[in-house]
């Protein structure tokens, strides 16, 4: 036994355990009979110490300070779930709002799923056909000059509305002139077939100078020394 | 104790004022002592104690239930110290201890009280790493688990801490003839020959 083991020996002197081997060698070694003296006047001391009182100031301070920070933190936390809240009761309006929507429009006039002939085919969504103006009948029946009369129509409903427009914007500037405005009579409704008739009508008036011009041809054709004679029908 | 802690903890949580009066009668002596030790000066001591509650309270959904709720407190306390030391140390410092000494120098005094102010002091002048520990074992007789749990710490270096903080209080108390001198004082280096452990 050397005393180059005393340090070991104070930290089990000092937290109360026995050390019979320091105090053997103890009995021969007075140096380290002094430190075990040492250590056990400081383990006396350590255990005659008093903790201090809370002062009592400070006691009633702990309580009021935790109370007051519990309550401003909890205020925030509160007014965070209250936003959470109205932003769920918003959303759920909407959701149900749009679901409403989505089940009148299916139920009413909206697009219908029609299963097809085979199971292995995709659902086909059929659209109701759209509702023509009661005016023409299908567009596939359609020929070109129903075409071109529903462009004359709309040309000359365009027209209307423009001259209806003009004598508008010029009653309004009228009345700086002095004079008295003029009773303005517009057109009435284009008929019902104005390009056809503007069409016939151009036809007869140019019907002469075409049979001018293929009677010419048909002569200079005649008059060809060499070449063949092929009248223009 | 660790089941009561628990239900205490549960009030808490819940907002029971009452609970909270309860955990905090329980605790501020610790806390409060603690404080004292590490930062020698009272109204320091104080405002940091209130600290600590405010963490306490602030933290203590994250309280691992499964543990002892007083290590978990004073490692908060110990912290609290820390970062206060480090702020005072950039700001100059009130005396407080003065007030402490000097009154119980001249009122009360016998050996035992004059020795634990002589290891006061040695613990002034000592890393906080090792007053801690020293104050956690000696003053608040937390065991070697409970304080490595404090200070989120090995139970190895704890002990190391811990031995080598009473080693240097037993070289101050040497310097200051508040011992028995085994060794010659007149000697240098009496902590390494301390340490050493030789014998003449």
């Amino acid at each position: 036994m050397t005393c180059r083991q005393w340090e070991n020996w104070l930290d089990d002197r000092l937290e109360g355990q026995a050390t019979p081997a320091w105090e053997q060698h103890a009995a021969h070694c007075p140096e380290c009979a002094a430190r075990l003296r040492d250590a056990d006047r400081l383990l006396l001391a350590l255990k005659q110490q008093a903790p201090l009182p809370v002062p009592v100031s400070l006691q009633a301070r702990l309580m009021q300070s935790v109370l007051l920070d519990q309550q401003q933190r909890a205020r925030p936390r509160l007014l965070g779930r209250a936003r959470v809240g109205s932003a769920a009761l918003l959303a759920a309006l909407l959701l149900l709002a749009v679901a409403s929507y989505l089940l009148w429009y299916r139920s009413s006039e909206g697009p219908r799923v029609v299963q097809g002939p085979r199971l292995d085919q995709e659902p086909r969504v059929v659209l109701d056909p759209p509702v023509e103006p009661p005016l023409l009948p299908p567009e596939s029946e359609l020929p070109w000059r129903h075409n071109m009369q529903r462009a004359g129509q709309v040309m000359a409903s365009l027209t209307v509305r423009t001259a209806g427009e003009a004598v508008e914007s010029t009653s309004s500037l009228w009345p700086m002139s002095g004079v008295e405005w003029p009773s303005v009579q517009l057109p009435p409704t284009p008929p019902v077939e104005p390009l056809r008739s503007a069409g016939q009508r151009l036809s007869a008036g140019l019907e002469p100078v075409t049979d001018s011009a293929r009677r010419a041809m048909n002569r200079f054709w005649r008059d060809l020394p060499l070449g063949r004679r092929t009248p223009v029908e | 104790m660790i089941a009561e802690d628990a239900l205490l903890v549960r009030r808490c949580l819940r907002g029971d004022s009452q609970a909270m009066q309860l955990l905090i009668g329980r605790y501020q002596a610790d806390v409060y002592n603690v404080c004292v030790r590490l930062l020698r000066h009272r109204h320091d001591a104080e405002d940091v104690t209130q600290e600590v509650f405010l963490r306490v309270f602030r933290s203590l959904e994250r309280w691992d239930s499964q543990r002892p709720l007083r290590p978990w407190i004073l490692g908060i306390a110990v912290n609290r110290c820390r970062t206060w030391l480090s702020q005072r140390g950039r700001r100059p410092e009130v005396v407080d201890f003065l007030q402490d000494t000097a009154m119980a120098r001249d009122s009360q005094e016998g050996p035992a009280q004059e020795l634990l102010r002589e290891i006061r002091e040695a613990l002034e002048s000592m890393r906080l790493e090792y007053r801690s520990v020293f104050v956690l074992f000696h003053e608040q007789g937390q065991g070697y688990d409970d304080i490595a749990r404090a200070l989120d710490r090995p139970v190895g270096t704890i002990k190391t801490w811990l031995h080598r903080a009473r080693l240097e209080i037993l070289e101050y108390l040497k310097r200051r003839g508040v011992v028995d001198s085994h060794d010659n004082a007149s000697n240098s280096a009496p902590a390494t020959r301390l340490a050493s452990g030789e014998c003449s």
